[in-house]
């Protein structure tokens, strides 16, 4: 596989080819531009972060592929973030979510849908102000771009910060410490 | 280099610190009495007044009783204990200087400046080797001027003196250092057999997470295979849900299998490892995942985190998905079980442990959760109504409320 190669829009790539893990071959997929979903049996959060530094853009666990593997594929399609359980359990160990970001991804990482994890946060808060499950998806989908934000730069998570900022998701100083591509290349390079 | 602390290596630290605490005790104590006693008993006219040598020799014996009592309970003197101590030991010297006067330093009744080391040691035994120094050299500086002041500096005086201070000073502090270097060396050989210790024993436990891995995988595999050769024989049918909720339990299973990644028995995962298995052996699909290692926890703690999800799984036959996250000081324990699993009747959790319990949309939702650096706090029982009422949630907390 290369760049040249018939134009696709997402790879789904499992990451157990044969008894062989695939991790390595996550980042020249991502260097040429191509949008890795990473499908595996294994869940662990090491792997998770594994996966996400090598450049993939979601991770999706054999468990949940039936729940999550088309909405990960539509979303990562059109570079936006796409917070699955085995992602959202790799990011709760990130020091830079908020308090309310990582409650999130805690009860959507335990299992809730969408709704029962908006009406729970609701009763969390002191205040009793209603939290809908569009802000739910907006807690979890910030965290992954913050998550984005320090990770290896590639394509396709430029892409991401791209489209995340033109949603409003964030904003663009958000993205201050974002390490460009060239300047990613050259460390590899010299190392 | 890293120093190695277990409690082992300090057990054996204490055991050659006693040893040598002894034998300083010994060598102090012979010449306590050996030397100083006959010293200041035979000569208690000779110096004046007479007696003082006796009352120097009974202030030391004071000293040196105080510092043994301290050291034999396997402490030493605390500061100011230390500052009294030295100050009569010194006193001692000086006025057994004062009172033999001119060309007494070498005299027999001028036996303190050369006896008072030992106790000198005693009294600075576990604190700095460089107070011990200090003494020393405050005792040589005080008999030094003691030999100037009275007939002016005698070169042959002056280097006996400095040979006898030599002799003793090297002695004692000899005896220090050789002590403090077989007490540290026993710590670190026995903190290395420790930890040759513990990688023995993580190595058998990991050799029976395995076999028990295996026990497992085999019981799954069996039940696998059964389905598959079923399947592929064309006595099952695919299309049946029965068959198909067997399927996916089966594959739940494996899955869970393939992916436990521990190698060594923890005993939070094991002990939710084990209602799992009763759950699927029941009929549900279970999976379970982990985010963070959860390390040793108080075993109080531990059952209480696990209690209320277990009885969740006992009673689970739907599918079943249980967490364990650990962030931090932060660990919670979750099951999300749907069909109509009934709730938790336990009594509320201990230690600590905040427990959340809630239904909705034919789901039940447990959690446990504690965090480490719990204050300790009266411990509340909030209950609100455990009538079912559908589409309502039912919350019954014990919230560790700080007040």
């Amino acid at each position: 596989m290369g760049p040249d190669a018939t134009p696709v829009d997402v790879i789904l790539l499992d990451l157990e080819l044969n008894r062989e893990l695939m991790l390595e071959r996550i980042g020249p997929l991502a260097d040429a531009g191509h949008r890795v979903v990473v499908f595996s049996a294994h869940g662990g959060p090491a792997m998770v972060k594994a996966a996400l530094d090598a450049g993939a853009c979601a991770y999706l666990t054999k468990d949940e592929a039936r729940e999550h593997c088309l909405a990960t594929l539509l979303a990562v399609g059109t570079d936006r973030p796409y917070v699955t359980r085995s992602l959202a359990g790799g990011m709760l160990a990130d020091p830079q979510l908020s308090g309310r970001e990582r409650e999130a991804l805690l009860l959507w990482f335990q299992g809730m849908d969408m709704a029962a994890v908006a009406r729970r946060m609701e009763k969390a808060d002191g205040s009793g102000t209603a939290i809908t499950k569009d802000t739910v998806k907006q807690y979890l989908d910030r965290a992954r771009v913050k998550y984005a934000r320090v990770g290896r730069s590639v394509p396709s998570r430029f892409a991401l910060l791209a489209r995340a900022i033109e949603d409003g998701l964030i904003r663009p100083e958000d993205v201050g410490d974002y390490r460009s591509a060239a300047a990613n290349q050259r460390a590899t390079r010299a190392s | 280099m890293p120093i190695l602390r277990s409690s082992a290596a300090d057990r054996a630290k204490k055991i050659y610190d006693k040893g040598a605490v002894r034998g300083a005790l010994a060598i102090a104590g012979t010449w306590h009495f050996g030397n100083d006693l006959p010293a200041a008993l035979l000569t208690w006219q000779k110096v004046h007044p007479a007696g003082l040598g006796l009352a120097v020799w009974c202030a030391y014996t004071v000293v040196g009783v105080v510092a043994a009592v301290a050291l034999l309970r396997g402490r030493r003197l605390e500061p100011f204990a230390v500052w009294i101590c030295t100050a009569v030991l010194l006193a001692g010297t000086a006025a057994l200087h004062l009172s033999a006067g001119s060309g007494g330093i070498f005299e027999w009744p001028n036996w303190a400046w050369g006896a008072v080391g030992w106790l000198g040691l005693l009294v600075l035994w576990r604190h700095d080797v460089e107070a011990t120094v200090a003494f020393l050299s405050a005792n040589a500086i005080i008999t030094t001027a003691a030999l100037l002041s009275s007939t002016g500096p005698d070169r042959y005086q002056l280097a006996m003196l400095l040979g006898v201070v030599y002799g003793t000073a090297s002695l004692q502090l000899g005896a220090l250092l050789g002590a403090r270097m077989i007490t540290e060396t026993a710590r670190r050989a026995a903190a290395a057999r420790e930890a040759g210790d513990r990688v023995l024993a993580r190595g058998i436990a990991a050799e029976e997470t395995r076999l028990e891995r295996r026990r497992r995988y085999a019981t799954a595999r069996a039940a696998a295979e059964d389905l598959l050769a079923g399947l592929a024989g064309g006595a099952l049918d695919p299309d049946d849900p029965m068959v198909r909720a067997r399927c996916a339990i089966a594959a739940a299973r494996l899955r869970r299998l393939v992916t436990e990644t521990d190698d060594v028995p923890d005993p939070l995962l094991h002990d939710l490892r084990a209602a799992a298995d009763v759950a699927e052996r029941r009929g549900a699909a279970v999976t379970l995942d982990q985010v963070g290692a959860v390390g040793d926890l108080p075993t109080e703690v531990r059952q209480a985190l696990v209690e209320a999800p277990t009885e969740v799984l006992a009673a689970a036959h739907g599918t079943a998905r249980v967490t364990v996250v650990s962030t931090g000081d932060d660990i919670s324990v979750s099951v999300l079980a749907d069909g109509d699993t009934p709730g938790v009747v336990g009594p509320p959790p201990g230690a600590d442990v905040s427990l959340s319990v809630e239904r909705e949309d034919g789901q039940l939702w447990v959690q446990t959760r504690w965090r480490r650096s719990a204050q300790p706090s009266s411990t509340t029982t909030k209950s609100s109504s455990t009538v079912s009422v559908p589409g309502q949630r039912q919350t019954r907390s014990t919230a560790s409320t700080s007040s």
